[in-house]
């Protein structure tokens, strides 16, 4: 199996139609392909969005499990990369969604918790300047944040941005913009200390 | 704004990372759904499950589900992936009917135990490939064992008050059409 996954997943561009076929009539090894070949961006969207490993694995798991439950629906007219895009931005929307419920005061003290929850050999690991960076983009509102995310993460286009969230590449544009002032506000003192990032 | 260094900056701090190798698991067995969060979600977990656990007066599920959602396609889906047996659960089930999940009965023919609660009862709905052993009802009471497109059927409930209640998971609008063994 393990095998036959290295293979398929090099090709899968030309077979996705059939794989994703497979996985609609309820194939499991089609659903462990293109669990494969999606996995990283699924929990990378996930991760740089929430900012967290433990809820970036809950993101990235009921996204896997939605899709599961909604490929039947899957009818080709947009792209399957799109879609999955979708479902992953609607998971992270609504685990915030979620989370908001808690008094501000419960969400920070969770926050605490996940943080220090982090093994001492992960903070070594992480570099000072990726944290900081990471930090400042979970601050940002949830709109800019998950366009952000799809444009230096998944580095699509502002049109495909657009696409998989439903709004205008004006919008996208206009948002961008506005995560850009407050992004370089807030790390500029990283560009001081960095010699303009480029390290 | 003089942003030069700032694209170069995220392109390279928010780069796309790889997947834990437990993730493949935990699809897999959505019953670890939750990550293991010291402290707070532990407290909140116990809290939770006493709740529950009154509120049910004990009568809770004897058997771990493998998979906890409401949701009938997700369920659909997961049985379907797991066992290859399809399920008919209505898209909209009645409003007495609560889903709770389901789990894979292990052995050589594939069944599934559907749990829920009808009318405020525990109840199951047990499929498996016709040609298999005939499903064991997990509750004594129990709705004729019957058969449907080459699956079988088995429906318990723990409160004969329930049983009818529980035809509702499949059937909204009260009426079906299965062949009674």
């Amino acid at each position: 199996m393990d095998q036959r996954l290295s293979v398929v997943n090099m090709v899968l561009d030309a077979h996705d139609r059939e794989v994703i076929e497979a996985c609609q009539r309820g194939d499991a090894d089609a659903f462990r392909l293109l669990f494969e070949t999606y996995k990283d961006r699924v929990y990378s969207i996930a991760l740089r969005y929430s900012g967290n490993q433990a809820t970036a694995m809950d993101i990235a798991q009921e996204t896997f499990l939605k899709l599961l439950s909604r490929i039947a629906d899957f009818r080709g007219e947009a792209s399957f990369d799109s879609w999955l895009y979708r479902l992953v931005v609607n998971c992270c929307l609504d685990h915030q969604r979620r989370r908001r419920r808690l008094t501000p005061f419960l969400d920070g003290l969770l926050d605490a918790v996940c943080t220090s929850a982090e093994s001492a050999l992960h903070k070594l690991m992480r570099s000072e300047r990726d944290q900081q960076v990471q930090e400042v983009v979970k601050k940002l509102p949830a709109e800019q944040r998950i366009v952000v995310v799809l444009r230096y993460t998944e580095g699509l286009s502002y049109d495909e941005i657009a696409e998989v969230l439903g709004c205008s590449p004006g919008t996208v544009a206009s948002r961008l913009n506005r995560a850009h002032k407050v992004l370089g506000r807030r790390l500029s003192h990283l560009r001081e200390v960095c010699g303009g990032f480029h390290g | 704004m003089d942003s030069h260094w700032l694209e170069p900056a995220l392109e390279r701090d928010l780069a796309r990372v790889s997947a834990p190798a437990e993730l493949w698991d935990r699809v897999q067995l959505p019953r670890q759904r939750k990550s293991k969060r010291p402290a707070m979600r532990l407290m909140w977990a116990m809290a939770a499950a006493g709740l529950v656990l009154a509120v049910l007066g004990l009568r809770g599920s004897r058997t771990s589900l493998e998979l906890r959602s409401t949701s009938p396609a997700e369920i659909e889906a997961w049985v379907k992936v797991n066992s290859g047996l399809d399920l008919a659960i209505a898209a909209q089930p009645a409003a007495s009917v609560q889903l709770l999940g389901a789990h894979i009965i292990p052995g050589a023919n594939p069944a599934v135990e559907v749990s829920y609660r009808a009318a405020g009862y525990d109840a199951r709905l047990v499929v498996s490939k016709d040609s298999g052993v005939p499903a064991r009802a997990v509750h004594a009471i129990t709705h004729p064992e019957w058969l449907m497109k080459g699956q079988r059927y088995q429906l318990s409930c723990a409160d004969p008050a329930g049983l009818q209640a529980a035809c509702l998971l499949c059937h909204p609008g009260g009426g079906h059409d299965v062949t009674l063994n």
